[in-house]
């Protein structure tokens, strides 16, 4: 038998071994004098270590809680109020994809999210940003492996996640028959695609607000279980509040398009079964109000750095960009390719990638046109991206 | 500026920016909270008391932990593992209220003030003593990466090393090395802190 490790060996010494594993770990001691010796110190750091931590113990004249009472007090205590927490760690915990796993770490660091109690929102003179443009960064994936759901940095993210993000407005979905009703609900003109004679589902996204506080030591925990202890956060954003308020969306839905969270147990489909599928999007910009001392281009440099990034690289994609009014979408390297393009007039961002949903090709078209932000994406070529978007009435 | 999140089947290119969440729980007494509060509760104190070293302290963290609980419904409905959220909420939520305080510079003094007053035993130069060391304690576990900090607070809190794994959400079978590991950390970092003061 090989030398145990120590975790087996720690685990022996808490009794926290079934019977059998114990007698076999017994049997291999006798026999093992390096083994012993291993033992022997472990044992003794536990006990330092134990006795140390026995100190922050309530003392026996500590009166014990009473459950019930405890609860009595704590259902007084209601908030009036009570604000929803969002269950982004659910998110997270499950299945969480590379792809916007360096979103969400961008997103946490270049604090896109985030809020705080009323008192202290109300004391702040706030920065309010707004989408005018949209630029594309590449990430390396590598770099962010860290984030798979079952990894720690990836825990650690959902948990901050959950810990800190405060839903603040939320309505539902609701699918309408029409453009016209979808327009009397938005506030703004929807525009459908005169290139498709079929009829889209329409549905309009409810609005959304949220809120989140950040905190500085447990952003720097995360970077530092990412291995880059290297790259220190200011201090200035500890206790920041960033809030996000997202419009109602419009999307349109055209052909057989995959229903998120529908498709499990099903076998993966084609490009074939996927052919025809478009979906548009259509959201006024979001609002993103940060505290004025909140450096976004400072923040934004460390993420990029934190997603693959050189130092160098990083400074200067973020010179060319301006924080306050673009939307940055990161897309990994090694995935796909993006490249300007005029589209509905403007110029816009489109993005082929090469793998992306179940596995088929598929390409986004990002483009903002008088104040709305647009996005088109389908499976297949990207060549029919422009010319659809074009016919946009 | 936005990040676009959704559901694990789509992307964040899809269009539909949608932010997924749960709807809130509107009434605290719905069947079944009570009986989880009643049940962790304790446990929950008992951790929240190790970490910050104030009873009422310890008493306001562990309402706020079960409103946390409270608003996330699904997790009651969705894992049945709401001892190991509750567990990892507190240490979270105890261990950041430790970093702030020992950022603040103040902790080990107000934490000696605090404990002295709880002591286990008659003698009150043996109180102070025990005090001191449970602020220096306390400030190095608010020196210790988060997971470090959290095993060590939960296995002295007396929880079994599947109870560890559910709340920290590891395989059982890597518990015994990251409290190894832990232990460590905790050693090599209290006598960089105190070595000239108190052995450990």
């Amino acid at each position: 038998m090989n030398c145990l490790k120590e975790g087996i060996l720690r685990a022996k010494l808490d009794g926290q071994l079934n019977e059998e594993e114990a007698a076999a770990i017994d049997r291999h001691l006798a026999a093992c004098s390096s083994c012993r010796s291993k033992l022997e110190t472990l044992a003794a750091d536990a006990e330092r270590v134990q006795a140390a931590l026995a100190t922050l113990a309530p003392g026996p004249h500590e009166k014990t809680s009473d459950p019930a009472f405890a609860y009595a007090r704590f259902q007084a205590q209601q908030p009036a109020e009570p604000a929803p927490v969002t269950v982004f760690s659910r998110l997270f915990a499950a299945r969480l994809r590379p792809l916007w796993a360096g979103a969400a770490l961008l997103a946490v660091l270049v604090a896109c999210f985030s809020f705080a109690p009323a008192r202290s929102w109300a004391q702040r003179v706030l920065a309010m940003l707004r989408v005018q443009k949209i630029a594309v960064v590449p990430v390396d994936l590598q770099a962010l492996q860290g984030t798979q759901s079952g990894s720690e940095p990836g825990k650690m993210i959902g948990q901050f996640i959950s810990d800190n993000i405060v839903v603040t407005m939320r309505s539902e979905p609701q699918v309408v028959a029409d453009a016209s009703q979808a327009n009397q609900l938005v506030g703004f003109q929807v525009r459908l695609l005169s290139a498709r004679s079929d009829i889209p589902k329409i549905t309009v996204q409810g609005e959304e607000g949220f809120q989140m506080t950040l905190n500085l030591d447990r952003l720097q925990g995360i970077l530092d279980e990412f291995g880059r202890s290297d790259l220190q956060l200011p201090s200035s954003i500890d206790g920041a509040l960033v809030a996000v308020h997202i419009p109602k969306a419009v999307t349109a839905v055209y052909g057989p398009c995959p229903q998120p969270g529908k498709n499990r147990g099903q076998k993966r489909p084609s490009v074939a079964d996927l052919t025809g599928c478009v979906m548009l999007a259509e959201v006024p910009s979001p609002t993103v109000s940060i505290p004025p001392e909140l450096n976004l281009q400072q923040l934004a440099t460390l993420a990029l750095q934190a997603a693959g990034m050189s130092a160098q690289d990083a400074q200067a994609f973020c010179d060319t960009v301006d924080w306050t009014s673009t939307l940055v979408v990161p897309i990994p390297r090694d995935a796909g390719s993006y490249e300007t393009t005029m589209v509905d007039g403007v110029q816009g961002t489109l993005i082929t990638l090469r793998g992306w949903a179940h596995g088929v090709p598929g390409y986004s078209l990002l483009w903002v046109k008088s104040g709305i932000i647009y996005s088109l994406t389908g499976f297949g070529s990207a060549d029919q991206a422009v010319p659809l978007a074009d016919s946009l009435e | 500026m936005s990040v676009v999140v959704r559901d694990g089947e789509g992307s964040m290119l899809d269009p539909a920016p949608r932010i997924i969440m749960s709807s809130s729980v509107s009434d605290p007494r719905a069947a079944g909270f009570e009986s989880l509060f009643v049940k962790y509760y304790p446990r929950v104190l008992s951790v929240l008391y190790r970490l910050v070293g104030d009873r009422g302290l310890a008493e306001e963290l562990a309402n706020d932990v079960f409103w946390k609980l409270h608003r996330q419904h699904w997790l009651a409905e969705s894992d049945g593992n709401v001892g190991g959220w509750l567990c990892r909420t507190a240490t979270n939520l105890g261990i950041d209220h430790l970093r702030a305080a020992a950022r603040r510079r103040h902790h080990e003094e107000a934490a000696s003030r605090q404990t002295a007053g709880n002591g286990v035993s008659s003698d009150p130069l043996a109180n102070v003593l025990r005090a001191e060391r449970a602020g220096r304690v306390r400030a190095v576990l608010a020196r210790l990466k988060p997971a470090h900090a959290q095993i060590l607070v939960l296995r002295a809190s007396g929880l079994s090393y599947k109870e560890l794994a559910d709340s920290l959400g590891v395989k059982l079978g890597t518990v015994g090395t990251t409290l190894v590991r832990a232990e460590e950390a905790f050693q090599k970092r209290f006598r960089r802190m105190y070595a000239h003061e108190e052995a450990l």
